[in-house]
């Protein structure tokens, strides 16, 4: 069997384009597994030991009074309470950003260093990870707050930050990171510092005891808001990473090692047809058919054990990067690397399990046969397939019909070609539709549907307006299984004229009605007339309401109904309100609100998002040529091979190489324009699935829009692939000498 | 007797239509014959050494060769049976492309327990000097040497040779006679030939002409010419 094994290196050699365009595809399939099932596991493992070792809390709240007796209380329901006090400042510059400054805790939500050093002077300020990295503010320079200069000493994650949203409410996943970050003081900066600031108390313990803890705390203090970690997006979002990821990490892998394994058993199946003879000869030798399975069988396992080892490597070398780019949002800090043994036996393994079976289907069916069966197999297979026999071709010209015919006659050959062109084409086409996407949802919110520019949430509720604008009345609420994200209860007056609504048939939306979001009704799977159960955070008392209509507002989980509605179900005062929307800025005071926001200020975040949408789009895309350009080459490569003896006696008869090489090369234009065709709705598929894998996470509904300009740009590049392939394998046309057909006529 | 043939018979199906490869055929050879098959086209030569090869079952009568009731054997028994105790040499050569000439031989050597020596049948071939070559700049002659040697080189107690002159020219085909004739004298191997070219007849011992698929005649050749006096 050794002397047998010294034919594969020479068979590598002779069929280049085959053997390398198999062991990138695998090397790529075994890297993006790798790489992403890392980033998956660290951030995973580093996000649970960051919580643990860094004393993440059980859940948050904001009290309307001062809370007296903190210790006692946490002796009372056996947890532990600790206070940070918060600011939010702007800080000033060409592009002004919104700081939140939190004071350092030293029981709960310590902060973690990642870069420089700790606290050591009330001047020092650890900045955040994420702001200073977006913003590319390095560790030692300084930052002036409210007339008040500090030094970064060190950049800084939390544990209850690890996603910096300036509102738990905001849209999660779609967020400015240059606009909003954190920063750690010490408690005498805090003291120190000019600026409105609340506070707000952290607590750690059992969920039993934190129920008891809430009614006290509401009961004696009254509770402004209550968020369980579990809920809070800060911390949670990351859960939907993790589940991108892992649906990247089961699709793109499979995807790429189906193409190869197809590849390469159509590859196997010719190069077998033309060793029948000698498979025959063997046989008769004395040679067992496993003896002969296991020889070509060494051929792809070649293939998988150099690509899995070449991707596994570069894949444990793409992690830091991948990681790295992942902290530009995600602030977990690698505290420590796992690297588990599974994960390298997976990605070596998964090529073997996919390319051997694929090719040992097509090596039995040669090795079983008998020895004289295969020593009378001789030449280009003339099998002419039932679809072929079905065309009627006497008005195509001979080359039309030549190329009919040969992309007909190779159904394999023509479902590679097509399955290939159609993940490139939706690797390509992803990043632009996603973009797409997101243009049509920002542009209809805040061209449509918001008609104010700013929205005050109040410290606490009032019932007189003596500021102006239109108001409101909202709470946070969750539903009963555990969502993790919420949502609000709005009610508003019926002739609320800040936002407008329309519903998926494009009739306006009245908000005399209960009215839902869509991200709302598609995490829950609502519909106009289906009756929902709702949990008030601050009291968790359950509230069933009917929903009436659904609308396409794609930016808020929530559900608006007539205010004296909402009201009178929660029993607050009668026209109380604690938010106000207006067109133009109020004389609101600090001291009665809590957040205030632009919707320009979240129209740029929204759009800030393109950014990462487009560096996505660019790697997606340079994968996509990749396959592109590899499936067409190596399918050329082996149509040439098919015709070696039909392109030699072309050019004996007189055609030129070029008239030979539109012959054979071009029947690859039907499947691969069928191919790109298809990729069109088959993205839209996989987005949608992807969101819907997402759902529980997302507090947005991204309506899947296909840019025609995309679909357009996204075919040229495909045809350009394809061009450069063709021009390639032209090469091997040029090359087939026209002694050719004649030894084999001989024969 | 190292191959004994009784009453065997093969057919065909093609489409509605019964063709009988061979009908009837029963045959004996003695240890160290050279045998040749002679016969025109579609006479059954050619099924008959596949059947005394192990390659193809008849589907009547009995094969017996080195003792070993064919008909009895499993596949993979007459795999083992193929390795052990028959060569073959074909028409086309069927060497393997990438391998060069002394791999080409080492592929049936290293099957076999107690092969030849690798070297000393490359040098009985005439072939030592072009080990080191690839099949594709050999010439048909020099390809059916090397094929030659790939059979010879596991010392088979049989050799089953089908036209192994047939696509040589006359200077070549007198070369590979005479060699398939030293390899008779040299290593005693048992030898049946299978050719249309009624003169190669006047180096064998044994003589068989076949015809329909029925053998015509049997005959002993008294007056054996050596290889090198037989010419057409």
């Amino acid at each position: 069997m050794i002397i047998l094994s010294k034919r594969i290196p020479r068979i590598v050699r002779g069929s280049g384009a085959v053997m390398v365009g198999s062991v990138l595809l695998v090397m790529l399939a075994s890297m993006s597994y790798t790489s992403i099932e890392t980033l998956i596991g660290n951030m995973s493992s580093n996000r649970a030991r960051f919580a643990k070792d860094y004393a993440l809390e059980s859940a948050t709240f904001v009290t309307q009074r001062p809370l007296a007796d903190a210790k006692s209380l946490g002796t009372t329901f056996d947890v532990v309470l600790e206070a940070r006090r918060e600011a939010d400042v702007v800080v000033e510059g060409a592009a002004p950003y919104t700081l939140r400054l939190l004071e350092q805790t030293r029981l709960i939500n310590r902060p973690a260093v990642t870069e420089g050093s700790p606290l050591s002077e009330d001047t020092d300020l650890l900045l955040g990870q994420t702001i200073a990295l977006s913003r590319k503010v390095p560790v030692g320079s300084t930052i002036t707050i409210a007339d008040r200069t500090f030094r970064i000493a060190g950049l800084v994650t939390l544990p209850d930050y690890l996603y910096p949203l300036k509102d738990p409410e905001e849209t999660s996943l779609l967020v400015d990171m240059k606009a909003f970050g954190i920063a750690v003081v010490t408690g005498a900066a805090m003291d120190a510092l000019d600026a409105p600031m609340q506070t707000v108390w952290h607590v750690r313990g059992e969920t039993a005891d934190l129920v008891k803890l809430k009614y006290a705390v509401a009961s004696s203090c009254g509770l402004t808001s209550w968020m369980e970690i579990g809920v809070n997006p800060w911390y949670a979002i990351v859960d939907a990473e993790i589940r991108n990821a892992r649906f990247a990490v089961a699709s793109i892998p499979t995807l790429l090692l189906v193409l190869a394994s197809f590849m390469l058993a159509i590859a196997m199946n010719r190069f077998l047809h033309r060793e029948l003879p000698q498979i025959g000869m063997l046989l008769a030798q004395g040679y067992t058919s496993a003896e002969l399975l296991r020889h070509y069988l060494s051929l792809p396992a070649a293939i998988a054990g150099v690509g899995s080892t070449l991707g596994v490597v570069c894949g444990f070398l793409a992690f830091k990067p991948l990681y790295y780019f992942y902290t530009l949002f995600f602030a977990v800090p690698l505290l420590h690397l796992d690297i588990r043994v599974t994960w390298v036996l997976v990605s070596v393994l998964l090529p073997f399990a996919f390319l051997l079976p694929s090719v040992a289907l097509v090596a039995l069916r040669a090795v079983r046969r008998t020895p004289v069966d295969l020593m009378k197999s001789r030449g280009e297979r003339m099998r002419v397939t039932a679809l072929e026999r079905r065309l009627h071709m006497r008005r195509l010209s001979v080359t039309n019909q030549f190329r009919l015919r040969d992309a007909v006659r190779s159904p394999a050959r023509l479902a590679v070609t097509f399955i290939g062109i159609t993940a490139a084409g939706a690797m390509l086409l992803a990043g632009q539709t996603l973009q797409h996407s997101i243009t049509v949802m920002i542009d209809s919110t805040f061209n449509h549907i918001m008609r104010y520019e700013y929205q005050y949430v109040l410290r606490t509720p009032h019932v007189a307006n003596p500021w102006g604008g239109e108001t409101a009345y909202a709470e946070p609420f969750r539903g009963t299984d555990a969502d993790a994200l919420g949502l609000q209860v709005m009610g508003a007056d019926p002739a609320f004229t800040m936002m407008q609504a329309e519903d998926a048939s494009g009739a306006a939306v009245s908000f005399d009605q209960v009215v839902m979001t869509r991200p709302l009704a598609d995490r829950w799977t609502v519909s106009p007339g289906d009756t929902v159960t709702v949990v008030r955070m601050a009291t968790d008392k359950s509230y069933t309401v009917t929903v009436d209509a659904v609308a396409e507002i794609y930016t808020n989980s929530a559900i608006l109904m007539p205010r004296d509605q909402l009201t009178a179900l929660l029993k607050v005062p009668a026209g109380a309100f604690n938010v106000v929307y207006s067109v133009e800025a109020l004389a609101i005071t600090d001291a009665d609100v809590i957040s205030t926001t632009r919707r320009s200020e979240m129209r740029q975040g929204f759009e800030s998002t393109l950014t990462w949408v487009r560096a996505m789009m660019n790697i997606l895309g340079a994968v996509g040529v990749l396959i592109a350009l590899f499936v067409v080459l190596v399918i050329a490569s082996l149509s040439v091979e098919d015709h070696r003896i039909t392109i030699s006696t072309l050019k004996v008869l007189g055609y030129t190489n070029r008239e030979i090489a539109g012959m054979v090369l071009l029947s690859t234009v039907i499947p691969v324009v069928a191919g790109y065709g298809l990729a069109v709705p088959i993205l839209a598929r996989y987005l949608r699935t992807l969101l819907t894998l997402n759902q529980q996470n997302l507090d947005f509904a991204l309506p899947i829009r296909v840019s025609p300009l995309g679909v357009g740009i996204g075919f040229a590049i495909i045809a350009a692939a394809w061009g450069i392939a063709t021009l390639l394998a032209m090469r091997s046309v040029f090359r087939v000498p026209l002694a050719e057909s004649l030894k084999a006529a001989r024969e | 007797m190292i191959i004994d043939l009784h009453n065997v018979s093969k057919h065909y199906a093609t489409g509605a239509q019964r063709v009988d490869a061979l009908h009837g055929v029963s045959l004996a050879v003695q240890e160290g014959e050279l045998v040749t098959i002679l016969g025109p086209s579609g006479s059954g030569k050619s099924t008959l050494l596949n059947i005394i090869g192990g390659i193809d079952c008849p589907d009547e009568g009995s094969v017996v060769v080195a003792g070993q009731d064919l008909t009895a054997l499993t596949n993979s028994q007459l795999t083992l049976f193929r390795r052990r105790t028959v060569g073959f040499v074909f028409q086309f050569f069927n060497l393997i492309p990438t391998l060069t000439v002394r791999e080409n031989v080492q592929v049936t050597a290293t099957i076999v327990a107690q092969a030849i020596d690798v070297d000393e049948v490359l040098a009985a071939v005439g072939m030592i000097g072009r080990a080191s070559a690839f099949p594709s700049a050999l010439s048909g002659g020099e390809q059916q040497r090397v094929a030659v040697a790939r059979a010879v080189v596991k010392h088979p107690l049989v050799l089953l040779c089908d036209e192994p002159t047939g696509s040589l020219d006359y200077r070549t085909s007198r070369e590979v006679l005479g060699l398939l004739e030293r390899v008779n004298d040299t290593y005693g191997t048992t030898m049946l030939l299978v050719t249309h070219n009624t003169a190669i007849a006047g180096m064998a011992h044994h003589v068989i002409h076949m015809r329909s698929g029925e053998i015509e005649e049997d005959t002993m050749n008294d007056h054996r010419s050596p290889a090198s006096e037989v010419t057409w």
